[in-house]
């Protein structure tokens, strides 16, 4: 971290600025080094784009974060508290959900069905099927997706469908925070169209989102900011709005640690030889 | 579109279409067969091998598979017997307690297969095939390949009935109905279906997939001693083959009743419809005087058909989703 004494100041004077913060993370699986000293920051309501090459530590530093990989060393704040997830489930507490690039959906059960896998709402014994498909559809409701009926199966919806079944599932939980890995590698334009459609919803809940991808021209259309990551490193953080596909590229191929000051240095340095700073989104 | 979805509807309901054809055939040949006697005889042989399928029911809709319920059936039947052997049990109490030894026995055969399977990390397949000569080999063991007589008592619990209903029926029934609430009503038989179709899915939604793996071959090694003291009790003697081969109807029966080899899709319901087929193509064959020699034969054909029926429907589906996984 190139300069840390201006992140420093920035957090200490607004640390609940950030729905998420991960300072200092590094990881490593036997020898190989997977995240080294890695920051990530998330604001609430903010859609920020997680971007780099093949092992450049995305899905790692995000399965650190849902508590599925166990940190090394470094320190993680959700809403300001520090937190030392063990597993998925306690993250969940905290308001942060992963949507998985295969959906994780049981094709044989229907839309309600697995938009509360595996905590069916009980009455008695019994699962409370009233209840559940009347849950179901307001969560549908929420997103405001169109699938057809909570009735019909999974495995008989396309691929977009199904993730919007998976979004779906995800929001039941009412998070603060939404992980979505990958999202567009199986859809269709059309379904593509539709997610960004989705996500934008979800911004205007409120719900911050991590959206990982190696489409650059989904993260421009939807997200307010773009962090790169290479070989487990930082490498540049950036507001879309001060930034091009071009840029964001060149960081993810040949970024070093010089380049990685945090988006809000990076305007600040845009501004100096002139150019007017664009308000924050 | 609509030659596709008559495949798709023939497909669904294959098991319905050949149980018809099947009852009319030996009908028309023998019209004996309908009478009213001869079916109740049919749902009656029916109710063992249905009882065991309902359990092979659970196990496959796991994915997994159980071959050792022939071997559980006998060593459950041994159990009660042992226990009616003291003069002092040969009573209604001992009728209650030998049940109890027997259905325990099976609880017990299928945690050892749960075992094997779920910590010791080994292919059902395997585990159940080494089981069957295992459980088997035990059986005849302690037997020393004698027969069990069972006394008096227990016989009249095998020839009992309720409002009329022969005992085997009215187990059959019981055991049906609460294996599908159990399957289609409760959070388990959800969780069962989850772990089915994908265990790993099911792992992400925090559902305990050992756990219910384990479950469901204990319930099957309950249902196969159920089965096991429900036939002895109507046969009164305990031959060293008793059961030899069951699993094979047993599969057969769940397997023509909907239930998939591969997991994820199947019904209690289905248990019913696929062992009175079972069922009627044995008791049918002998109406109509088929080649004692070549019966087994036919009933190869029909467990062919079964597992080809399954693929079927499994490839379809397979297509479907391929298809529906591109553009909208």
């Amino acid at each position: 971290m190139s300069d840390a004494a201006l992140a420093h100041a920035t957090t200490a004077e607004s640390s609940a600025e950030f729905i998420v913060e991960m300072k200092q993370i590094s990881k490593s699986f036997g020898a190989v080094r997977a995240l080294h000293n890695v920051d990530f920051t998330l604001r609430p309501g903010e859609i920020l784009g997680l971007v780099g090459d093949n092992s450049a530590g995305k899905s790692t530093l995000m399965k650190v974060l849902t508590g599925a990989y166990h940190r090394d060393s470094g320190e993680v704040l959700v809403d300001g508290h520090a937190t030392n997830f063990r597993t998925p489930h306690q993250s969940r507490d905290f308001g942060i959900e992963m949507i998985y690039q295969d959906f994780a959906l049981c094709g044989n059960m229907d839309v309600a069905q697995n938009i509360f896998l595996g905590r069916w709402p009980r009455k008695g014994p019994f699962v409370d099927r009233k209840l559940m498909y009347a849950e179901a559809a307001g969560v549908l409701r929420r997103l405001n997706v169109n699938v057809n009926s909570v009735y019909q199966k999974v495995e008989s919806l396309s691929g977009g469908r199904q993730q919007s079944v998976a979004i779906a599932r995800a929001i039941s939980f009412d998070p603060k925070v939404v992980i979505l890995d990958e999202p567009t590698a199986n859809l269709s334009h059309v379904a593509t169209e539709t997610l960004l459609k989705t996500m934008l919803e979800l911004k205007a809940q409120g719900v911050a989102q991590v959206i990982i991808s190696h489409r650059l021209i989904d993260i421009f259309e939807v997200g307010d900011r773009v962090m790169a990551l290479k070989r487990g490193e930082n490498v540049g953080d950036r507001y879309i709005k001060d930034t091009t596909e071009q840029e964001i590229l060149e960081l993810m191929i040949a970024g070093t640690a010089e380049t990685a000051k945090s988006a809000d240095a990076a305007r600040a340095r845009l501004a100096s030889p002139g150019s007017s700073p664009r308000p924050s989104p | 579109m609509t030659r596709s979805r008559l495949a798709e509807l023939l497909l669904r309901n294959m098991t319905v279409f050949i149980f018809l054809a099947v009852f009319l055939y030996f009908g028309v040949q023998a019209p004996r067969f309908f009478g009213v006697e001869s079916i109740a005889n049919i749902v009656k042989q029916a109710s063992f091998i249905g009882v065991i399928a309902v359990g092979m029911t659970f196990v496959l809709l796991t994915a997994g598979i159980d071959l050792s319920v022939g071997s559980n059936m006998y060593l459950s039947a041994m159990a009660a017997g042992y226990v009616l052997q003291n003069p002092a049990l040969q009573n209604g109490w001992g009728v209650l307690v030998a049940l109890l030894a027997g259905l325990s026995t099976g609880i017990v055969f299928g945690a050892i297969n749960a075992f094997c399977i779920v910590v010791l990390r080994i292919t059902p397949f395997l585990v159940t095939l080494a089981t069957l000569v295992a459980g088997r080999g035990v059986g005849t063991a302690i037997t020393e390949s004698f027969g069990i007589e069972y006394p008096p008592p227990y016989l009249a619990f095998g020839a009992s009935g309720l409002f009329g209903i022969p005992m085997p029926i009215v187990v059959f029934a019981v055991v049906v109905l609460a294996a599908h609430i159990v399957l289609s009503r409760t959070q388990f038989g959800r969780q069962i279906y989850a772990v089915g179709r994908d265990p790993e899915a099911a792992r992400k939604a925090g559902i305990a997939v050992d756990r219910i793996t384990f479950s469901v071959y204990v319930i099957c090694g309950l249902c196969a001693a159920i089965g096991g003291v429900t036939l002895i009790a109507l046969i009164g003697r305990l031959n060293q083959t008793f059961g030899v081969g069951k699993e094979f109807d047993v599969i057969t029966a769940a397997v023509l009743g909907g239930t998939s080899l591969f997991g994820g899709a199947g019904t209690a319901w289905g248990a019913v419809v696929g062992s009175s087929l079972v069922q009627m193509v044995q008791s049918g064959m002998i109406f109509v005087g088929v080649n004692i020699y070549l019966q087994p034969m036919v009933l190869a054909a029909i467990i062919f058909l079964a597992i080809l029926i399954d693929s079927l429907r499994n490839g379809r589906l397979e297509k479907l989703r391929r298809r529906r996984l591109r553009p909208d």
